[in-house]
């Protein structure tokens, strides 16, 4: 629909500088000159889903933006760093009051959207790096990169250096910890694991 | 199919099956009979849980904080449940609640109704404009009205089709209308209980409280004749609403539908 499109954009600016709440989307819609009653009849669920929106763009972004030239040469560490850095600068222009959105987001009804864009979007950064994994890794791999972002989200919201040094660095410290590049075969590991508990 | 049936000249009333001309004048008996007792026994029908389907209705009507006033048209909503609501939300989004910018219009075919929801503005020390008026053919200029809000209203009116009409008439662009009812319930294992609770109990405890029985039989039935929440948003379809949705409350013993006028 191309009136919802027009709200849509609308939404995006207003975000930026009077956060996220309702009375946005009733502005967006005055802005395109439609009564602001429209707001909560094309979009249900609220403000909520100007933020899902967002999340799917820069989903279907990251994949454009992340070239296989980028990629060449460098360890997985570093290309997983690579993604996940792109991914979180899309937000950038949305920080600090991003804070409302993600509160919005974890709230139960929406929950469950807000989980299904983080996955797709996680499942989106392995595929981009030609991941072949199956079984249990399949999974541990993206909750562990789903892990890492949302820590690293958290940091930026609080984060006022410059150009975002600090988040980086966070995110650099945490992908060092989990180290991608030695990972044995996580389903071998936690069998050991168990194993080793109870002998 | 749907043409034939528009161009009988029978019409159904509950489950009866009377004149088309007939009905509003039959309603209008009704209404006139349970004006007083109306809220008392809404609360007894539904265990009181309507105030919780109204609040319900409110807050999906979303933000009222604008830069420029908003207009509410609530009809067939004699006794202002929706329109107190309603004000009282605008109290609480606005900082500075000016009545005199922030218009709520209630409209009602019956004045008995309206005359119970006057007094009780009066009470509550509000300032709403009172109109007797047809669903059907409204009073008002087109393009006035930001939302369209009718509860428990439609399922009485005889052409709904025209009402819904009239309400894409009156809407601005942009505006919404909102339709609070009865609907069909679904779940196999809640549906037999809400039956019987239908038949048996509801005509019975009009009698003792109110000593109308038929009236009460009336209401009951009107609401099994009601289409269900798919049918009703294919008539706000062929009204002309878009962005059509419709959500179930409690199992679907009442369902919010909503579209846009755009």
């Amino acid at each position: 629909m191309q009136i919802r499109e027009q709200i849509v954009s609308s939404a995006k600016g207003l975000v930026k500088t009077l956060g996220w709440h309702d009375k946005v989307l009733s502005l967006s819609c005055t802005k395109v000159n439609l009564s602001s009653a429209s707001g909560r009849g094309l979009f249900p669920n609220g403000i909520v889903e100007i933020a899902e929106i967002l999340m799917k763009d820069w989903e279907n972004q990251l994949s454009l933006d992340v070239k296989l030239a980028d990629l060449d040469n460098k360890t997985l560490n570093e290309q997983v760093f690579l993604a996940l850095k792109k991914r979180l600068s899309y937000e950038e222009p949305y920080m600090p009051l991003w804070k409302d959105a993600i509160w919005l987001g974890a709230m139960p009804q929406n929950l469950p959207n807000t989980y299904n864009r983080l996955f797709s979007t996680m499942n989106t950064v392995w595929d981009i790096l030609g991941d072949n994994s199956t079984g249990i890794n399949w999974y541990a791999k993206r909750a562990l990169i789903g892990q890492i972002f949302v820590s690293t989200e958290m940091t930026m919201i609080h984060d006022g250096s410059f150009g975002f040094a600090q988040t980086w660095e966070f995110l650099h410290r945490q992908l060092e910890d989990q180290n991608f590049d030695n990972i044995q075969d996580l389903g071998y590991l936690s069998y050991k694991y168990a194993k080793s508990v109870f002998r | 199919m749907r043409l034939l049936k528009r161009l009988s000249s029978t019409i159904d009333f509950g489950a009866k099956t009377v004149a088309r001309e007939k009905k509003q004048e039959m309603v209008n008996e009704v209404f006139t009979k349970v004006a007083d007792k109306y809220d008392l026994m809404n609360d007894l029908m539904s265990l009181g849980i309507h105030r919780l389907w109204k609040d319900e209705f409110i807050s999906d009507m979303g933000s009222f904080r604008t830069s420029s006033p908003l207009s509410f048209l609530d009809v067939a909503g004699g006794t202002g449940d929706i329109a107190f609501r309603i004000a009282d939300k605008l109290k609480h989004e606005i900082p500075v609640y000016l009545p005199v910018h922030n218009q709520i219009t209630v409209s009602d075919i019956n004045p008995g109704m309206l005359g119970v929801g006057k007094q009780r503005a009066s009470m509550l020390g509000l300032n709403l404009n009172w109109v007797e008026a047809n669903a059907e053919s409204l009073p008002f200029p087109e393009n006035s009205f930001d939302y369209y809000t009718i509860a428990f209203g439609i399922r009485n009116v005889t052409d709904r089709l025209k009402a819904i009409k009239e309400a894409k008439r009156v809407l601005k662009k942009g505006g919404r209308f909102m339709c609070l009812e009865f609907s069909k319930v679904n779940n196999p294992i809640v549906s037999p209980f809400y039956e019987v609770y239908n038949r048996y109990l509801i005509p019975n405890l009009g009698s003792i409280v109110a000593g109308d029985k038929d009236s009460y039989q009336y209401l009951i039935e009107s609401i099994e004749k009601f289409p269900t929440q798919e049918e009703f948003a294919n008539i706000m379809a062929e009204a002309g609403l878009s962005a059509i949705h419709h959500r179930n409350l409690t199992f679907g013993v009442v369902a919010i539908h909503s579209g846009l006028n755009l």
